[in-house]
């Protein structure tokens, strides 16, 4: 059964959705969004498996998909090279959405995100080291891009934390210390390494969708499958949070407990996103907000805004195939130039600043 | 018997014993026994930085005791579930931040929070509790606004009907009238008064202003250095002594012409 929450006359009260001793509380506007954001995944997806080398029909990559094509190099093609590049897209992007989106209510604050206070830098430090100082293969690079991660959130939030809290700006400003440090460290090792391996170096910076296996889409789509729903469920005592650490726990919440989960899950989501793909700027910092405009509300959104960062990733990497000449550019310089734009743009018409 | 001698004799739910306060290494108080009388509005008063916020923190276990124990109805607070202990006691924090943009009655409804499970997120119960929340603080026709375009006051007001919403049946205030007009706090007090009378709720409020503390307060606590220097009726309590021992401030006290409790009048140097 299906009701307004509230006997009010304006719109945006919500509906509530009984069924039996059940009840959930949804708004319309954040399901269509939701929807919305669904259905275009799902539409550039495919269509960007058409682009490349090969031009491949629509139907062509529908079919082998679903198992009913015609075998063969095409087939091999879509299979091998084109369904692990843009799954590694969606969930890269999805990660880092949802990590965007915890780290903004974590610490108030539009510029919280995993690339701003230095998580990513720390990801890229652990890989950086492993092919320079190891000259290892792909998952040893994408392992220590885990590690990196998440040892840099450990010692950020050891930093910020104090009497068992940890603030918002102490987290954001924490961060940005430490990054700067780790962003050093990585130039350093590049500009000491051996010369091939700081040009391997180099193009992992860049953030590449390039030559992705199923090695580099299996742990971050585990990770965001298992973690999403848990995080689901933690987010309603998260958002509570916002209102501050003493109304949230006289409301009958684990204040510190619930945060440090929600950003241990957040950093290993940007961790495995980085492992993945590289350093992929700005998706964290810009989907959490576009959804919020999208939906009108500022209530943090983990689903849509993970949906939001894959057609993000995905946008950016059909932009390159457009590129004229052939001219690759890394996706994540892309998202780079483009974040940066919208960044300045937040900046500007900011009140919080 | 008179109405006085019934709620004497309620046994206080809400009881610190032999609590120790500290934060790092700077000790509040120590040994401190105290319990809450039942079904009245107790207002705890003192100087500034003695530490009457940190005791009510301790109350409701926002600051764990170093040693000792806050107990409810015989229970350690600290041992009993988190949704549970809410729905018992409610506190207004010194401060709270409304969430952008989000309208009155759904900072209101937030308030059901230890009510309400995953899958069990809105109920009759929680509709009517917000919406007479919202009618006891007189803030039903704010319903649809936002929290971020009320006054000061209106905001209080809101934050307090959320804090109502719960449905404790003992509320802590934190210096819940500190930057609004006199106005304004005299219409909270009355407001938390009335709550007192009408809904049978424990009320405990920690207040600068002490005139404002005699006149609307059951039981008044007097803390300072640590120890409760004095705790009982207004009128029983409050002399001249008193105020010097607790402010170290010279006065003389004359009746409120009004409400029959202690005036304070500030001696100069």
């Amino acid at each position: 059964m299906i009701q307004r929450r509230y006997p009010l006359q304006a719109a945006g009260a919500g509906y509530v959705c009984r069924l039996g001793p059940f009840s959930i509380v949804y708004q319309p506007l954040h399901l269509l969004v939701a929807f919305a954001l669904l259905l275009l995944v799902c539409v550039i997806a495919t269509y960007s498996m058409t682009l490349g080398k090969f031009n491949l029909s629509l139907l062509q990559v529908v079919d082998a998909i679903r198992g009913a094509g015609e075998g063969g190099v095409k087939d091999r093609i879509i299979l091998n090279i084109r369904l692990p590049k843009v799954l590694t897209a969606v969930f890269v992007g999805a990660a880092l959405g949802i990590s965007g989106a915890v780290f903004q209510s974590v610490s108030r604050n539009a510029l919280g995100s995993p690339d701003v206070i230095g998580f990513t830098t720390g990801a890229a430090t652990g890989a950086i080291a492993q092919i320079v100082l190891f000259e290892s293969g792909a998952l040893e690079v994408a392992l220590a891009a885990i590690v990196g991660g998440v040892v840099t959130a450990l010692v950020v939030y050891l930093l910020a934390v104090k009497a068992g809290v940890v603030g918002g700006y102490r987290l954001i400003l924490t961060g940005i210390g430490i990054g700067s440090i780790l962003s050093a460290l990585n130039g350093l090792m590049l500009v000491k390494g051996n010369l091939d391996n700081a040009i391997m170096a180099n193009l992992w910076l860049a953030g590449s969708l390039h030559a992705r296996t199923w090695t580099h889409v299996y742990p971050v789509l585990v990770g965001v499958v298992v973690l999403l729903p848990i995080m689901m469920v933690l987010k309603r005592a998260l958002a509570m949070i916002e209102m501050g650490d003493d109304m949230a726990t006289q409301l009958g919440i684990r204040v510190e407990r619930v945060r440090l989960i929600m950003i241990f899950f957040a950093v290993v989501l940007a961790a495995f996103a980085t492992g993945a793909a590289g350093p992929i700027a700005f998706i964290a910092l810009a989907a959490p907000q576009l959804v919020s405009r999208l939906r009108q509300s500022r209530a943090m959104s983990l689903f849509s805004s993970a949906l939001m960062g894959a057609l993000l990733v995905l946008a950016a990497d059909v932009l390159i195939q457009w590129l004229p000449f052939q001219a690759s550019m890394p996706i994540g310089r892309m998202t780079g130039i483009v974040g940066g734009i919208y960044l300045i743009w937040l900046l500007t018409r900011s009140r919080q600043f | 018997m008179t109405k006085s001698n019934v709620s004497a004799r309620l046994m206080p739910r809400l009881k610190g014993e032999n609590l120790k306060l500290a934060y790092e290494n700077r000790v509040i108080c120590e040994d401190l026994e105290l319990s809450i009388p039942e079904g009245k509005f107790t207002v705890i008063v003192g100087p500034n930085g003695c530490g009457k916020s940190t005791l009510l923190r301790s109350l409701c276990r926002l600051l764990k005791p170093s040693q000792g124990q806050v107990c409810l109805d015989g229970k350690n607070i600290q041992q009993m579930p988190a949704k549970e202990l809410a729905r018992a006691l409610g506190l207004l924090p010194q401060s709270s931040q409304a969430p952008e943009g989000i309208r009155v009655v759904d900072l209101v409804a937030r308030g059901r929070y230890p009510h309400q499970k995953l899958f069990k997120q809105w109920s009759q119960a929680d509709q009517d509790a917000v919406f007479q929340a919202m009618a006891d603080t007189g803030v039903t026709e704010l319903a649809e606004r936002q929290v971020d375009e009320l006054s000061g006051g209106q905001k209080q007001r809101v934050w307090i009907a959320m804090v109502l919403a719960q449905q404790t049946p003992i509320v802590l205030l934190d210096e819940p009238t500190t930057y609004l007009d006199v106005a304004h706090q005299i219409d909270l007090l009355e407001l938390f008064r009335s709550l007192n009378r009408t809904k049978q709720h424990t009320i405990v409020a920690v207040l600068h202003d002490l005139n404002q503390a005699c006149r609307y307060a059951d039981h008044l606590i007097a803390f300072a250095g640590g120890k409760i220097v004095a705790q009982g009726e207004p009128n029983d309590l409050v002399d001249a002594a008193l105020v010097k021992q607790v402010f170290g401030l010279d006065s003389v006290i004359i009746d409120d012409p009004v409400s029959h409790t202690p005036l304070i009048v500030p001696l100069g140097k």
